[in-house]
This record gives C-alpha cells, structure tokens and sequence, in this order.
C-alpha cells in the first residue's frame, strides 16, 4: 500500500504536451479513476507513474520519496507497481504459469515459495485450470484475469489499469471490473484506473479525476463528479447531460425560461453574466397537464416534440417554446404520452448547476 | 512528505538505467562496422569517379541499349505470367495451388547462371538475347508473383460483397480489382527491372560470348583488364544513379498500394472463384508454363551435373560457399538485428543513422559493392575470406533489417512493459521475452541470406582468389572456359545447399520461408 503524489507533473512532446502541470494525491489504498476521452493523457499519466515515461518537469513521489522528476527516476523494475494492459500483455510464448512466476522468480523470491504463490494467484483470479496452457488458449477475459493473476502473484504496492477492460463486451468488462473491485478491496492496494468508460470509473473507483487536453479538471468521489460537475467538460464526461445557456442577475440566474432564486441553488457564487446550467435528464419530470408539481419545484407548459422507447423507460424531447432547444427527459416506462401531445416539465432548483 | 529536487540518494537516473541495455557501445560498434562495410566502400567509389584520370573508353551507350532492352522485355514476360498465375493460384479453386506456389517460389533459390547454363543445354543456338529475357523473367517470376498475390489478398471478400451490392458490373468489378492491386504489381516490376538491369551471371554466360555488350559484364571486362579505370568508376556510378532512382520510383509506387503499405487484419478472406470447367485446362496451362521456364532448365542442369562428375572438383569451392554463407549471414543477422532492435524499441536518436546505413546498401547493386570493396580493401584484403564475408554481409543488410524490424513489430511494447513492472531489468527482459519471440525471424534471416550468399555472383568472382573461391564463382568461371558440365553440377549443388538450408530453417523456426500466405 502507498500513496502516490504528483507534483506539477508535466510530459511534453515536441510542441506537444501530453500532460500539463498535474497536481494530484491518491490515496493509501484508494481506488482512483483517470476518466477521459481518447488522446486526453491520461494513459501518459499511468506511464509517468509506472516510469515507463520520464516527466519533462515535475515530480512524482511514492509515500514521500520522489521516483519520477526531470532529473532521473527510479527504473520501472524497482518500483513495486502492478500493471494492466490494454493488449493484455501476456507472453505468448509461456504458459499461464509461466507468465505468473516470471515475476517471482525476477524479484527473487525464494523457489519454494514459488508453487504457493502460482496457486494463490491463479486461485484469487480463477483460472487455476488454465495454467498449463498458452495465452492464445484462453478467451480474452481469462486472459486478462491471467494478467491480474501475474501481477498479483508479486504483491505489488500500487496496482495500475491501463484501461485494462477496454478490448472486452460489456457484460464481461463489468464481471472483471467487479472481481478486480473485491481483489482491491481484499487486500487494500491503492489502485490507479485510466478508462474512457464512465460506468466502469463509477464501479471501481473510489474517487474520480476527470482528464482534459493533459489536465485534470476536477478530482472528487462519483457521486460528488455526477451531481455537482464544475466544468462542462466533467458535466458531458459522467453520463447525459443538458447544458443551457443563461444569465445570472443579481439574485437570480434565468434560462430557457425559468428563472431560480441563487439562494436555492447549491455553490452558485460568482459574477453577473453569462452561465452555463446543467441539468441531468433524470432529474427533470414530465407532468399530464393538470397534475400538480412538487413544491418547491419550477414548470413549464410545452410539447412533446419526440418519444423513444428504451425498455426500462421512455426518452422524450420536450419543447416549452417551438424555436428553443428541446429538453431531452426521462421518465418510467409506465408513463406514455404520444408525440405532439400536451405536458408539463417539472424541475427541482436544488438539483440545478451551474458550470463554467 | 519530501518534494522538490530529487535527492540523489533515492533517485536513480532513469536514462542510465535504460542505456545499461543494450550496451552503450553498440551503437558506436555498428555504425563502424557499417562505415566499413557500406558507407566507405561507396564513398572511395566517388571518389574514384572524381579524381583519377586515366579514363579508359568504354562504348557505354550499346551496353546501356542492351541492358535496358533485355530488362525491360524480361519484366514484361514475367508480369505477362506471373500477374494472372498469381491471380489463379490466390482466387481461384485451381488443383494444385500450394505445390504451384511452392513451384514458384522455388525459383527465388535459382541464380541467374544456373538457368543461363539449364538454357544452354536446352537451345545453344537460340538467340542470345532471347535466351536472356527468358531467364531474367523467370528469375524475375516470383517476385511479381508473390506482390501480386499480397495484394489480392488485402482485397476482402466484404468490399467484393459491396460492390456486388451496389450493382457494380464485372468489368468494372475487375477494374475496382487491378486499380487495388495495380500499384503493387507496378512496384515489383520496376524493382524487378532494376535487379535485371543489373545481373551478371546470365548475361555473362549467354551474351557475352556472342559479343553482345551490356552493362554488368563491360564493367565485369573492363575490372578485369584495367582495374584502377576511372570509367570503371563512372559505370558503376551510373549503375547505381540507375538502381537509386528505380528503387525510389518502386517505393513511391508501393505506397501508394494498399497492398504493400499495410497488413490488413480486417480483411476478410476472399472467396475462391469458381473456374468451372476451365479448372483442369488452367492447370496443364500453369503447369505447361512453368515447367517450361523453370523446370526444364532445371531438370537439362541436374542431368549434365550428373553426367560426368568429378567430385573432388566440388570440395574446396563446397567448403568456401558454406564458410562465406554462414560468416556472412551470422555477420549479417547480428548486425541488421542490432540495427533493427535499436530502432525499434528504446528509440535512439543514432538509430535512424545506423538504419539509413544499414539500408543504404539496397541501392548497391552486387557487382557494384564488389568493384567498390576490391577499390577500398582489395590491396589489403584483396581474396581474403574477410572480404567476401563483408561483401556478402553488407548486401544482406537491408533485407535482414527489414525482415527482423517485421519480427520485432508482432512483440508488443507492452510485453516489455509488462516485463519491467514484474522486476525485470531491461537486459532480462530482452533475454526472456524478446529473444525467444524473436528467434523464428533470425533463424528465418540467416537462413535466407545464407541462401544469397550461396548464389551471390559478383562478389565472389571479383573479390575471390582461386583458392577460396565459391560455388557460384567456380560454376561461372568453368562456364565461361567452357567447361559446362562442372559447371552444371558446381551449380546443382549450389542449388542444393541453399534449398537445403532454407528447408531446415523453415521447420526449425516454424515460419514457412519463401512462401506468401494465402
């Protein structure tokens, strides 16, 4: 277990930078998620970590003792991290058993050690039965609990997820990303996640950073990221969200027609002007016209403009005014109404944000 | 928690760390080597070129005349069979495909000589010229061949699909076809053209001695008579100004195939056309075709090699072309495999360098390298083992690099990663994991250029001395004296050996070398 600091932590490339001036702590044995889009430099992060990567400037230190800065770094061999790769990374030319305790044998661990190790590996990660086979043997989720198996088996300090998950189906990436959570949890090793995959950053993680053009913008738990994101980046980066132009006037912010008292919103200090709203279609309700709203909440009459049915609920695009942008609402599968008709959207202030 | 500078008591330099693997003095070691063995060569060459001035005359322009006329009309037979063989043997259910393929490919391991002498047994008193194009296109046959089977094999059956779909016709199916596969073709029969123009071996044995001129075998002439020639020089420049400019020509034209500029995974395979009742009429054709280019040849050489031997002729040339070929493929593999591992993984700034050099000698043709080597190292060297070695090794070099950079690809940077993170140093790593995943490619390299080695001409007969003089050279010195039935089995065995070779390493590594994948 260990705690991970990085210092202005900056990779450049050229003219490029892939990581600019990162400050961020990770816990003792805290699962943090690296969550961002395809070429963001969340995976250059991980590398920096691992020291598969030298940073430009900066520093990154492990329980106070600097590893990684401009001026050299400890090699990736000495610094008991784990690692899981995109590609799997098996070796194809070793057995199962041969990938878990070529670790093992490199750390010198003592050869009659060996054989329980292998076993309480391949165990913790079930695929005990596969370890007299070759890596192409396997389907590609025992590959990659093969890999977990190898990574484990040295009791690894910190344990690092290139987006480990990303080449598996869905259902498959959440059964490993579940097994990989009770591991986590089992041993307590502080656990660094790099996805694009927000469902899976939300499963795994304790906390989550959100990466953008080699920065982070935000670092909190899921819960905190998804209901009171501070940038529009974050905002669009944890499932759907609706952003809305509006203005802020003294006591009052006003957009697509309503208008909030600040006193009723949550962290909305700042100066009169141009905001940005965002909204999550969950926390929107369509209403027959005629029902009552909630008190304490805010509607509008309008249209159904289009309905899309999705199983456990429908999705509507509701209009207040016929040239405004639709909102998009979800409401239960129980609750139907037909395009063009009449209804009511209903909004709780409380759950309204303002985002920059 | 301590921050800011590192104390050097915990920080190890990372950079030093990698550099201890490889070794911080072969980067240095290889581009010595490859100074001496290309970049020096080539230099004193030009040299050469520009400061002596006992200019002897050579009647340049009916050698160059002759060279291109037979090059050109070799490239345009072997596209004529190689392209629609090619297209049979990959698409359509014609019997037999694989042994034709092998067929074909088997040709790579013919020196041009060889066929030269097959032909003179078969027609001595065909046309010289004729006799020429016929063995330059058969030597030229495989490597059209397997371009234009690479490249039908990107075309997946899903685009066939799509056109078929879209109600594109047949003719403009096959249109959509060659334009794909098109520019690959195109590629491999300017570099096919470029290897005609200048092979030495065939026109030595078949228009020369009809007094025929072209440009190998005058430079050949004019090295034996007056060595120190700066027109020698200026031949051999022009040569390779020639061989330069057909070989950019052919890189351009295979970038812009989408063949040869990516492997394809996603491609899926193609359906195999239905020939119907021309299935078993297209067989005796293929058949008739390459029995008549490649197999008779062949078959009039085995039987002159065995008509009346003498063995103990074949001993000391058998000893020289084993020790050439495996010092040299060993030389080869050692340093284009440094070479191509220093470019590939921990990406030093002097590995584009050592990768320019190591590639520039695909632009020296043999006969070129040889005059060259006898201009820098023949009064020290001249004759020597070390120097037919290093002739033979530097011509490899481009080949071997390319063939171990492919090899050195498949293994995924992760797979090193993935080795560190576990505790092994970069020198363990490169033990464990890479050398292992890579050993198929070396035994593959060195086996092919041991293969090279066996039938390398130029080389051998400008830089060998009468005692260590290989098979290659021996085969066409004989011929050229006239004794043609040792040349024949001096040629065979030749042969042989390099089938031989090849045959083990293809079991031995796993990889069936000389043979594209359907």
């Amino acid at each position: 277990m260990a705690t991970i600091t990085l210092s202005q932590l900056s990779r450049r490339y050229g003219r490029y930078t892939a990581v600019d001036c990162i400050n961020l702590v990770v816990r003792d044995g805290e699962v943090l998620t690296l969550l961002g889009g395809a070429g963001c430099g969340k995976s250059t992060i991980l590398r920096l970590i691992a020291g598969l990567v030298d940073p430009s400037a900066g520093s990154v230190a492990m329980d106070g003792r600097v590893i990684s800065s401009a001026h050299g770094s400890v090699p990736p061999e000495r610094r008991e991290m784990g690692m899981l790769f995109n590609s799997v990374a098996l070796w194809p030319h070793l057995t199962i058993s041969d990938n878990v305790t070529f670790g093992l044998r490199q750390q010198g661990v003592d050869a009659a050690a060996i054989p329980g190790r292998l076993k309480r590996a391949l165990e913790a990660t079930g695929v005990g039965r596969h370890a007299d086979r070759k890596p192409h043997q396997l389907s590609l989720p025992d590959r990659q609990r093969a890999a977990l198996a190898r990574t484990l088996a040295v009791e690894p300090r910190v344990l690092l997820l290139d987006d480990a998950f990303g080449k598996l189906d869905p259902t498959d990436r959440q059964t490993l990303a579940a097994e990989v959570r009770r591991l986590q949890k089992q041993v307590g090793l502080t656990t660094i996640v790099v996805t694009a995959d927000a469902n899976e950053a939300m499963l795994l993680s304790d906390r989550i950073a959100a990466v953008n053009r080699g920065r982070i913008e935000q670092v909190d738990t899921p819960g905190a990221l998804y209901m009171r994101p501070e940038t529009r980046f974050v905002a669009t980066l944890l499932g759907r969200a609706l952003l809305r132009d509006g203005q802020r006037s003294g006591k009052q912010i006003s957009f697509a027609g309503f208008a909030i008292d600040v006193a009723r919103l949550k962290d909305c200090a700042g100066p009169a002007g141009s905001i940005t709203v965002c909204l999550r279609p969950e926390h929107l309700r369509l209403l027959l016209p005629g029902d009552s709203v909630p008190d304490g909440w805010m509607s509008r009459a309008g249209r159904i403009q289009r309905r899309t049915f999705l199983g456990t609920h429908w999705d509507y695009e509701f209009a207040a005014d016929p040239d405004g942008t639709p909102f998009e609402v979800s409401a239960p599968n129980t609750l139907v109404f037909a395009a063009g008709a009449d209804a009511v959207l209903a909004l709780d202030p409380a759950r309204v944000v303002v985002v920059t | 928690m301590r921050l800011g500078p590192p104390r050097p008591s915990t920080v190890t330099d990372g950079r030093a760390g990698t550099n201890a693997w490889p070794p911080r003095l072969l980067a240095p070691v290889l581009g010595a080597l490859l100074v001496v063995m290309v970049l020096l060569p080539a230099l004193s060459l030009l040299w050469a070129a520009m400061t002596r001035g006992n200019w002897v005359r050579i009647d340049l322009v009916p050698a160059l005349a002759n060279s291109v006329l037979a090059a050109a009309l070799a490239t345009l037979l072997a596209m004529v069979v190689a392209v629609p063989l090619a297209w049979l043997v990959a698409t359509t259910d014609l019997p037999f495909a694989s042994g034709l393929r092998s067929a074909v490919m088997a040709t790579l391991l013919v020196p041009s000589f060889a066929f030269a002498i097959g032909w003179h047994w078969l027609a001595p008193s065909w046309p010289p010229i004729m006799m020429l194009t016929l063995v330059l296109a058969t030597a030229a046959m495989a490597p059209i061949f397997l371009a234009a089977t690479w490249a039908l094999a990107q075309t997946s059956a899903s685009e066939a699909e799509a056109a078929r779909l879209l109600g594109v016709s047949a003719p403009a199916r096959t249109r959509l076809l060659v334009q794909r596969f098109g520019p690959a073709c195109a590629a491999a029969a300017v570099l096919t053209f470029s290897r005609a123009l200048v092979d030495l071996g065939a026109p030595l044995l078949l228009t020369a001695p009809a007094g025929l001129p072209l440009l190998t075998t005058e430079v050949l002439r004019v090295f034996e008579t007056t060595p120190q020639s700066a027109t020698l020089a200026f031949a051999v420049i022009l040569l390779c100004v020639l061989s330069a400019l057909l070989l950019r020509l052919a890189g351009q034209l295979g970038r812009h195939s989408p063949g040869l500029g990516k492997d394809d995974d996603g491609a899926g395979a193609r359906p195999l056309i239905h020939l119907g009742p021309w299935r078993w009429p297209c067989l005796v054709g293929v058949v008739a075709l390459i029995t008549l280019l490649a197999v008779l040849p062949i078959t009039a050489l085995v039987v002159r090699a065995f008509a009346n031997q003498q063995p103990g002729v074949l001993i000391a040339p058998v000893l020289a072309t084993l020790t050439v070929a495996t010092l040299s493929a060993a030389l080869a593999v050692l340093i284009g495999g440094s070479v191509a591992f220093l470019a590939h993984r921990p990406t030093m700034a002097t590995a584009a360098i050592l990768t320019g050099l190591a590639h520039a000698a695909a632009i020296l043709p043999g006969i070129v390298l040889a005059v060259a080597m006898a201009t820098v190292y023949g009064r020290a060297l001249g004759g020597t083992l070390v120097l037919l070695v290093l002739a033979a090794a530097a011509l490899a070099l481009p080949g071997v690099s390319h063939h171990i950079r492919a090899g050195l690809s498949r293994i995924a940077p992760d797979e090193d990663h993935a080795a560190r993170m576990l505790g092994a140093s970069p020198r363990a790593t490169f033990r464990a994991i890479i050398l292992p995943q890579l050993t198929p490619q070396l035994i593959g390299a060195w086996a092919l250029v041991f293969a090279a080695a066996c039938r390398e001409l130029p080389t051998a007969l400008m830089l060998a001395s009468p005692q260590l003089r290989p098979l290659a050279a021996e085969s066409v010195t004989r011929a050229r004296a006239g004794d043609f039935e040792q040349a024949s089995a001096l040629a065979f065995v030749a042969i042989a050996i390099s089938a031989a070779v090849v045959g083990l390493a293809s079991r031995a590594s796993g990889e069936p070398l000389l043979m594209p994948r359907r």
